[in-house]
C-alpha cells in the first residue's frame, strides 16, 4: 500500500475511533445470552435435537457464508484426501485446471468471452454451496495453528510493507511501478543523464510515469489536489510557477510523461463519463462502463503555453503506462462487476477503446475457463495522439505487468490452495506480448510453480525469461525460453523464507530471502538450461530494493531486524561486493536507527540513485516527520550521509528528489525544496 | 476448540469492538449493526467446535461477521426500490436518522464503496489484514484484493478532501 493509501485506512481509524458500542453487544451481555440460548436447548434430549434443526436451518444463512469463505480459504487437504467420498472430490475441484496450450487463444465471439465470466459467477456460487453442504461436517482443521505462525513472520517484519512490497505497483493507481529497474540498465539511463536526473525506471530505454519529472530547466509537479500539473521555472535557483496544465475537478490526473526530445507533455489520468457517450451524471464510481483512463498529449514546445494535441481513452482504471520509440502503452483494468450483465448487451461486459468496443479478435483469452476483468493494453503514437493505434485486451482474474524492452508479460498467479505454509501452493501463468512501434502481437504462453515478488522478480535476457518465486514455504528460479517453456531451474531454496527483493543482471541474478537473517543467492543464468546458486550470503535484516551502484557493487535499501526480538529497528542501507560472484561480500552498511522506514521499499520510483555522480537520495520516516537523505558512497569510507533535511510537504503522495545540476529539488505535496548539492544547504522553496 | 459461553466471552471481549466498528461501517444502522454482530455472535457460538484454535478466533469470527453483513444488505438491497442510489440514500438517511453513530463522511465514503469494496476496506481497518489474508478470507486472488483496495481508497478520498 501506498502512502496516500495508507493515510486513507488511518483517517477511517481515527474517525471510527471514539464510536461506543451499544450495551447490548458488551461481553458480559453476550455472555448472558449465550447463556440463555443454552437453557433453551438444555431441556431433554429430543426436544433439543427439535430446536437444533430449527437453529440449524436459521443459522445456515450466517453460518453457510461465514463458514464457506473460512473453509474456502484454508482447504484441508490432507483431509479431503483421507475422507472418501463427496469431500474427497469436493477437493479435487478446487484446483484450478490450467491449460497446457502454448499459444495465446483469441475470443472468436463476445458470447464466448460471456461464458469466462458465467464459469466465474457460477464457480463462486457453487463453492458456496458446497461448503453449506460442508459446514454441516467438516472440519476447518489446522487453520488456526499454521496461519497464527505465518501471522508473526508477517509481523516481525513490518506487517503491509513486507507483504505488499513491490506488490503495490500494479494495485495502486499512483505508482503502478510493478515495473522495477533492471540496475544495470537504471545505472545507465540515470547516470549518463545529461544533468539532470529521471525517474528510475524498471528497463532501460523504457521510460515510466511518475508524479515529477524534469527537461533539464523546468520542473513538471502534480499538485496534491491531483487536478493540476505545475510547470515550474528553476532559473537562477529561482523557482517560479510559469504554468500549469489543468484538467478540471471531475477528472484526475495519476501520472505523467515528459518527452523533451519531442517536445511533449502526456498526461495519464481518470476522466468522468462524457467521454464514453453515455449520460453519466454523477455516478461514474457506480458505473464501471463509464470510468475512463486517458492520455492526453499536449505540445509543450512553449513550456508556458501547453497545447492540447490529442486525447484518447479506454475503459477500467490505470494500471500502468510506459513510453518507448514515442509510443505511449497505456494499461488499464477493467473489472465486470458481476450485476447487471446481459449476454444480448456486450457493452455491459466489454471494454471499450475511445468509445468503441474491443473486437473479439482482440481479446486474448486466459489458459484457465474463467475470467472477471481485462487488463486493457493501448498503444499510442505520439505523433498522432489523438488515434488508439492498437489496442488488446487480456481476459483475465487480474494480474501484473512487466516490460521489458521488446515484450509485455502479463502474470497471475492461480491460488490452488490457501497461504498456509502449505506446499500445495499456486501456479503463476504468464501471457507474452510483443510491442513494436505501436504494435501488439501475441507470442506465447506458460506457466510456473509458485508468485512473484514482484516485477524486479521477473526479467527478460536475451530473448529467455528468468523468474524467482516463492511457493509455499519453498523457493525457486526458473528459466523460460522465448516461447515461455521452462527450460532450467533450481527448485527447493531457502526453505521456510520467501523472497524479498531480486535483480538481475546479464548472466547473474541476486535475490534475497528472508527469515531471521537475509540470505543474498547469486545465480549464475550463464548457461540457461543450468541455473546455479553460486553464492550466498547471510546478513541480518532484508533488503527491500537492489540497485547496481557502479562496477561490482549492488546496493540495497531495506530494514535492519533485531535478531532477538526480531523487529525492525531502523532503515539499512548495505552495499554488497559482487566482483566475485561465488563470494558476495558486505562490504559496508548504515543503519539509519531513528527511521523506521522509507517509501523505496514498495515505489522504487522514490529512490534517486545516481552512481555516475553518487548520489543516493530517498525519504524517510522518523518520529520527527519525515525527512529527506543524501548519501555518498565510498569503498573506504562506506557510506557518509550527505543531508537529512525535513519535508515541509505534506501530501498524499510520496516524495521525489529530482537533481538539475548542482540543485536537488525536493518534492511533497505542494511544496518544493530546493538544496545545493555542493554544500547542501537549503537555496530556495516554493510553495505550489 | 470446545468452550462454554465465559470462555467465549473472553475471546470476543478482545475483537467487538472493532467488530462492531466493522459492522457500522458495512451496515445501515446502529441497529443494524448490531444485529450483525448479534447473529454472527451466535452462529460462531453454535460453530465454536469447528474452529481449531483460539489464536484463530479473530479470522474467524470477521469472516463471519463479514458474511452476516452481506447477507443482510443482500436481503435489504432486495427490499429497497432498485432505483435507490447510493447519494439519495445517504441523504435521506442523513435527514431521517440523526443519530448514525458514525462520522457522516465516514458513511458517506463507505457509499460510494461497492459492497465487496467495503468489506475489504474493513476488514483492513478493522481487522488489520493485509490482502493475502483478505483473499484467503473473500476467496479472491491478493493481487485482485489490492486493486480492489486501491480502487476503493481512491474513492474514499475524493470524500476526505
Amino acid at each position: 500500500m501506498d502512502r496516500r493509501e495508507q493515510d486513507v485506512l488511518e483517517w477511517i481509524r481515527q474517525e471510527t475511533e471514539e464510536i461506543d458500542v451499544p450495551q447490548k453487544l458488551e461481553p458480559d451481555n453476550i455472555r448472558r445470552m449465550l447463556e440463555e440460548k443454552e437453557a433453551l436447548e438444555r431441556p431433554g434430549k429430543k426436544k433439543r435435537r427439535a430446536y437444533r434443526i430449527g437453529l440449524a436451518a436459521a443459522a445456515c444463512v450466517a453460518v453457510a457464508g461465514g463458514l464457506a469463505a473460512w473453509q474456502a480459504a484454508r482447504p484441508d487437504y490432507s483431509d479431503r484426501t483421507v475422507g472418501p467420498g463427496s469431500m474427497a472430490d469436493a477437493g479435487a475441484e478446487m484446483a484450478v485446471e490450467i491449460s497446457d496450450s502454448k499459444s495465446i487463444a483469441r475470443a472468436d465471439s463476445y458470447d464466448q468471452v460471456y461464458g469466462y465470466l458465467e464459469a466465474y459467477q457460477k464457480q463462486l456460487e457453487e463453492e458456496e454451496k458446497r461448503m453449506m453442504a460442508e459446514s454441516g461436517g467438516a472440519d476447518s482443521k489446522a487453520s488456526g495453528s499454521a496461519r497464527t505462525d505465518t501471522m508473526k513472520e508477517e509481523i516481525a517484519v513490518t506487517e503491509d510493507s513486507a507483504m505488499d512490497t513491490g506488490m503495490n505497483g500494479s494495485a495502486a493507481p499512483y505508482e503502478m511501478s510493478d515495473t522495477p529497474a533492471a540496475a544495470a540498465e537504471a545505472e545507465g539511463s540515470a547516470g549518463m543523464a545529461a544533468d539532470y536526473s529521471e525517474t528510475n525506471v524498471r528497463q532501460e530505454g523504457v521510460d515510466e510515469g511518475d508524479i515529477v519529472k524534469t527537461d533539464g530547466r523546468y520542473l513538471y509537479v502534480l499538485e496534491d489536489n491531483g487536478h493540476e500539473i505545475a510547470i515550474v521555472d528553476t532559473m537562477d535557483q529561482n523557482m517560479k510557477k510559469a504554468a500549469s496544465v489543468e484538467v478540471g475537478d471531475k477528472n484526475s490526473i495519476y501520472e505523467f510523461y515528459v518527452v523533451p526530445k519531442q517536445k511533449k507533455l502526456v498526461l495519464v489520468g481518470y476522466q468522468s463519463g462524457e467521454l464514453l457517450g453515455d449520460a453519466a451524471g454523477d455516478d461514474v464510481y457506480n458505473n464501471p462502463n463509464l470510468s475512463a483512463t486517458v492520455a492526453v498529449t499536449y505540445d509543450i514546445k512553449d513550456p508556458l503555453n501547453p497545447v492540447e494535441e490529442g486525447r484518447v481513452s479506454q475503459s477500467g482504471n490505470y494500471s500502468s503506462s510506459r513510453m518507448a520509440d514515442g509510443y505511449l502503452y497505456l494499461f488499464s483494468e477493467f473489472y465486470v462487476w458481476n450485476r447487471d450483465i446481459s449476454p444480448q448487451e456486450p457493452r455491459s461486459y466489454v471494454p471499450a477503446v475511445n468509445g468503441e468496443l474491443i473486437k473479439e479478435s482482440n481479446i486474448y483469452l486466459p489458459p484457465v475457463s474463467q475470467a472477471n476483468m481485462y487488463e486493457i493494453i493501448t498503444a499510442v503514437d505520439l505523433a498522432n495522439p489523438g488515434k488508439t493505434k492498437d489496442s488488446k485486451a487480456i481476459f483475465s482474474k487480474g494480474g501484473q505487468v512487466y516490460v521489458s524492452g521488446k515484450n509485455i508479460y502479463f502474470y497471475e498467479t492461480e491460488w490452488q490452495s490457501s497461504f498456509l505454509g502449505s506446499s500445495t501452493g499456486c501456479v503463476t501463468t504468464i501471457r507474452k506480448v510483443s510491442y513494436r512501434d505501436g504494435e501488439l502481437t501475441a507470442r506465447a504462453q506458460g506457466k510456473f510453480d509458485g508468485y512473484l515478488n514482484d516485477s524486479f522478480s521477473i526479467d527478460e535476457y536475451e530473448g529467455n525469461l528468468r523468474v524467482v518465486t516463492t511457493d509455499g514455504d519453498t523457493n525457486a528460479v526458473y528459466v523460460l525460453d522465448k516461447d515461455l517453456e521452462i527450460i532450467g531451474s533450481i527448485e527447493d531454496l531457502a526453505k521456510d523464507e520467501r523472497v524479498y527483493s531480486a535483480r538481475f543482471m546479464g548472466e547473474i541474478g541476486y535475490f534475497v530471502t528472508f527469515r531471521e537473517t537475509d540470505p543474498l543467492f547469486s545465480v549464475d543464468l550463464s548457461d540457461p538450461k543450468k541455473p546455479e546458486i553460486v553464492g550466498e550470503l547471510k546478513i541480518p535484516g532484508f533488503s527491500e530494493y537492489l540497485h547496481f551502484y557502479g562496477e561490482n557493487q549492488l546496493l540495497g535499501i531495506g530494514m535492519n531486524v533485531d535478531e532477538k526480538t526480531m523487529i525492525t529497528d531502523g532503515v539499512k542501507l548495505t552495499m554488497f561486493d559482487i566482483s566475485d560472484k561465488t563470494d558476495v561480500k558486505e562490504a559496508n552498511t548504515c543503519i539509519l536507527e531513528n527511521v523506521y522506514s522509507t517509501e523505496v521499499g514498495y515505489d522504487y520510483k522514490a529512490a534517486l540513485v545516481d552512481p555516475g555522480r553518487n548520489i543516493i537520495g530517498f525519504a524517510g520516516y522518523t518520529e520527527g516527520g519525515q525527512r529527506y537523505f543524501l548519501f555518498e558512497y565510498d569503498k573506504k569510507e562506506g557510506f557518509t550521509c550527505n543531508m537529512e533535511e525535513d519535508i515541509n510537504g505534506n501530501g498524499m503522495r510520496s516524495t521525489r528528489g529530482v537533481y538539475i545540476g548542482d540543485v536537488i529539488y525536493v518534492v511533497q505535496g505542494n511544496i518544493i525544496e530546493a538544496y545545493s548539492l555542493k554544500d547542501y544547504k537549503k537555496v530556495d522553496d516554493l510553495i505550489l | 476448540m470446545r468452550c462454554d459461553a465465559k470462555t467465549f466471552a473472553q475471546m470476543y471481549e478482545t475483537v467487538y469492538v472493532d467488530l462492531y466498528r466493522f459492522a457500522l461501517c458495512m451496515m445501515r444502522s446502529r441497529q443494524d449493526a448490531e444485529d450483525a454482530v448479534s447473529e454472527a455472535v451466535t452462529a460462531a457460538y453454535e460453530n465454536i467446535g469447528k474452529l481449531r484454535e483460539e489464536k484463530a478466533f479473530r479470522n474467524w469470527i470477521f469472516t463471519i461477521l463479514s458474511n452476516t453483513c452481506k447477507k443482510k444488505l443482500g436481503s435489504a438491497a432486495r427490499e429497497q426500490s432498485a432505483s435507490a442510489d447510493a447519494y439519495s440514500l445517504i441523504r435521506t438517511e442523513a435527514q431521517e436518522e440523526p443519530d448514525l453513530g458514525l462520522a457522516v463522511d465516514v458513511r458517506k465514503a463507505f457509499f460510494l464503496l461497492e459492497e465487496e469494496e467495503q468489506t475489504i476496506i474493513g476488514l483492513s481497518v478493522f481487522g488489520g489484514y493485509n490482502s493475502q489474508e483478505i483473499g484467503e478470507a473473500l476467496k479472491l486472488n491478493p493481487n485482485t484484493v489490492r486493486s480492489k483496495r486501491s480502487r476503493a481508497l481512491q474513492k474514499m478520498e475524493c470524500i476526505l478532501r
